[in-house]
């Protein structure tokens, strides 16, 4: 009794451990970056960044081009250009051609998400212009373009430069009645590589328009918590302590560092939408352009003041031209939704009300420490 | 056939396995992707139908173990047995039997699905079925003390899955919660009566319960099992409604695994493949179990060897595993079988109680007449 047990779980193992189909790395091609635009009589262009593991080959990318009227369709056909099997386990970002995203109704993300070797935590971008030209950058300093660009998004993000487009995130805003989906755009930049330049604001999975990367940051500011952040703030201000700048340059900038801040979105008129948007963020004042004294703390309080309200225009700037592309990629519409029972909010409903809705923000702004100097 | 049955000394259980005895045989495959369902019917309050449905589970054993004490040691089969007579109780313990080989199928064949559609899309049903089969004989034939050890290290290994909620908390966005109790009482309800296929197993209580060594003790230590398993469903619930939007979870299929989507650690970047392969461990205790009570029901009500019904069992689980092999047909197998489920583990045991109380006052007059 006992060794038959013992045999029918020996076989067990063996049979389970045994007949999977196998894949070896020698064989495969591993795609780390793909890009879509828009190709010839509707089909999408794909351009892969494939990475083989090969000691013998003098370049380990390789950049594979095909098209086809499907997602899955473009690894089928490229598999007939390579000598290795395409993978798509290893994809870390995926960049969208403007156009593509232009088009809206595409139904890109949610297709792969159906696939269950890509990962949730793969990065979504978009670039003006065509997708192909950005990953064909060839450049002595970038051997591999697909992790130069995964890098690149994984750091500015941690920073909160950027702000986080995991699939995962991207669809969650997609799918969520009253808040609309952000991508970073990333753009060729000359010589050196590439860059960020600003981010993509969508209506549903329409492109409609684009904020820079100063927006952005208040952009991060009223979506996110920030924990650690640097930003340069322009004081356009009337006092004379301020009006000055320095000989190089006439406008007073104060640089900000380690950005801890927080904001709260509350809805305070249901019949006709309004809002309310408190912001609290403390920082360290590290540089102001103009010469005046920081250790008086009657100056601080007139430059936490100053940029207070340089801060509050910027957002209401933001704010403005958001609702103008009717955009509502702060989550107004969630806040709405969540706040009014039995709303029934649909996105049609929340397009319309949004464009008139009223929102008022707060900025509440301290300066921690000054460095080291004061 | 005696109604009494109690089992040799060697054979008896610790009474505090009980808990892992229900909470392996609860958690199983429903678990994947009960999530979606209940989300279908009740919206964002769909939590709080996990919670109507815990509550439903813990009155029906309340009721069971009711019913079983009225015996002192005995299982299902002995109670058929002295409610319906010989002949009656003979069909409905058949009954009974083909509800726990049904169930085990329903179990094979759901993870056998999410195996080909996550992790290896080219291997064959049979090849799954057959080696699984393989393992379920190896513990049936071990006895019920090798299969209690089995559901105990079920429980016992997969805790460190429970770690990585913390992955998708830092995703969750509560305000999907809100505002509490907006959908109405009924699509709440009918989302508790979706999660039956989810919440069933209990029920092994029925078979098990001769091997309990204390008998007095069973209640406290059935209701502790079933609290955990609902506290890990709500966990699971609210976790889904704050990570996924709600038109994400209304096409996600199997949330708990996307869940492990988005967890990455630094030596292994794919996690959910791991945890996957790993559910062989979490489902086995569950198809063991269903398996040894179908072959002890056969032992009691009939009086048949055990190995060659063990034997006549698998080989028809392993061809019937090997027809239903779409998901429309999994899905559409899936739904009758909860629909039966309801009645037979939330209704039955309520009437069974009545029978078994009618019984005895009948017998206690009959008595008083002599």
């Amino acid at each position: 009794m006992k060794k038959k047990g013992w045999f029918c779980f020996s076989l067990s193992i063996l049979l389970l451990g045994g007949c999977a189909e196998p894949k070896v790395l020698d064989r495969l091609g591993l795609i780390t970056t793909v890009g879509y635009d828009l190709g010839k009589n509707g089909s999408i262009l794909g351009t892969m960044v494939e990475l083989k593991i090969d000691p013998n080959a003098p370049k380990d990318v390789v950049i594979v081009e095909s098209q086809s009227l499907t997602i899955r369709g473009i690894v089928t056909n490229a598999n007939k250009k390579t000598s290795r099997r395409l993978t798509s386990g290893q994809l870390r970002v995926i960049i969208y051609g403007e156009d593509m995203l232009k088009q809206g109704k595409t139904k890109i993300a949610q297709t792969l998400t159906s696939d269950p070797i890509i990962s949730d935590m793969t990065f979504l971008a978009m670039t003006d212009g065509k997708a192909r030209d950005l990953l064909h950058l060839k450049l002595e300093h970038i051997p591999d373009i697909g992790i130069h660009i995964f890098r690149f998004m994984e750091q500015n993000t941690q920073a909160k430069m950027m702000p986080s487009s995991t699939m995962q995130e991207v669809l969650h805003t997609h799918f969520t009645v009253g808040k609309e989906p952000v991508m970073p755009i990333i753009n060729k930049n000359g010589k050196e590589g590439i860059l960020f330049s600003g981010v993509a604001i969508f209506k549903g999975a329409k492109l409609v328009g684009k904020i820079n990367t100063d927006q952005s940051f208040y952009l991060a500011l009223i979506n996110d918590k920030y924990k650690s952040g640097s930003k340069d703030v322009l004081i356009e201000s009337d006092s004379p302590k301020l009006k000055e700048g320095n000989e190089r340059s006439h406008k007073t900038v104060a640089a900000l560092d380690s950005i801890q801040s927080r904001s709260d979105i509350k809805l305070i008129n249901k019949d006709k939408p309004e809002f309310d948007i408190d912001i609290k963020l403390s920082a360290r004042l590290l540089e102001v352009t103009s010469s005046i004294d920081i250790g008086n703390p009657q100056n601080m309080k007139l430059i936490e003041k100053e940029i207070e309200k340089s801060m509050k225009k910027d957002i209401e700037n933001l704010i403005a031209y958001c609702q103008s592309k009717n955009s509502d990629v702060f989550g107004l519409g969630d806040t709405y939704r969540s706040a009014v029972r039995h709303s029934n909010l649909t996105d049609d409903k929340w397009y319309k009300m949004y464009k008139n809705a009223k929102v008022n923000t707060k900025v509440d702004f301290s300066v921690i420490r000054t460095g080291l100097n004061e | 056939m005696k109604v009494q049955y109690q089992p040799k000394q060697p054979f008896l259980l610790s009474t505090f396995l009980v808990i892992f005895i229900i909470h392996a045989n609860q958690v199983g495959i429903g678990i994947h992707g009960f999530q979606r369902v209940i989300f279908l019917a009740a919206k964002h309050d769909a939590w709080i139908s996990v919670l109507i449905a815990g509550l439903a589970t813990h009155i029906v054993v309340f009721v069971m173990i009711k019913t079983l004490q009225i015996y002192g040691s005995t299982d299902i089969y002995g109670i058929h047995h002295d409610v319906y007579g010989k002949w009656l109780g003979k069909v409905f313990s058949s009954l009974y039997i083909l509800y726990c080989l049904w169930i085990f199928l329903i179990i094979l064949k759901n993870y056998i699905e999410v195996m080909q559609t996550w992790v290896f899309p080219t291997v064959p049903v049979w090849l799954f079925s057959f080696s699984i089969l393989l393992l379920v004989i190896y513990g049936v034939t071990g006895g019920i003390r090798m299969i209690v050890g089995v559901c105990f290290f079920s429980i016992a290994l997969s805790l460190w899955m429970f770690a990585f909620i913390g992955y998708p908390l830092r995703f969750a966005d509560f305000d999907h919660l809100l505002p509490v109790m907006e959908s109405n009482l009924v699509s709440i309800l009918k989302g508790a009566h979706k999660m039956t296929l989810t919440i069933v197993g209990f029920e092994i209580l029925y078979v098990i319960y001769p091997y309990m060594e204390k008998k007095n003790k069973v209640q406290k230590y059935a209701h502790m099992g079933i609290a955990a398993t609902t506290i890990l469903y709500l966990i699971l619930m609210l976790l889904a409604i704050s990570y996924f939007s709600p038109g994400q979870l209304e096409s996600t299929i199997w949330p708990t695994l996307s869940l492990f989507k988005i967890v990455k650690l630094p030596f292994i970047e794919r996690t959910e493949y791991v945890a996957v392969t790993f559910w062989l461990l979490i489902i086995l205790p569950n198809l063991m179990l269903y398996m040894w009570a179908a072959v002890r029901g056969v032992k009691r009500t009939y009086g048949i060897n055990t190995i060659g019904v063990l034997l006549v069992f698998t080989t028809f689980i392993f061809v019937s595993s090997l027809f239903i092999n779409t998901r429309v047909k999994i899905n559409r197998f899936n739904d009758f079988f909860a629909s039966v489920a309801f009645y037979f583990t939330f209704c039955y045991p309520l009437v069974l109680y009545a029978f078994a109380r009618l019984k005895k006052m009948m017998n206690a007059y009959k008595e008083k007449m002599k």
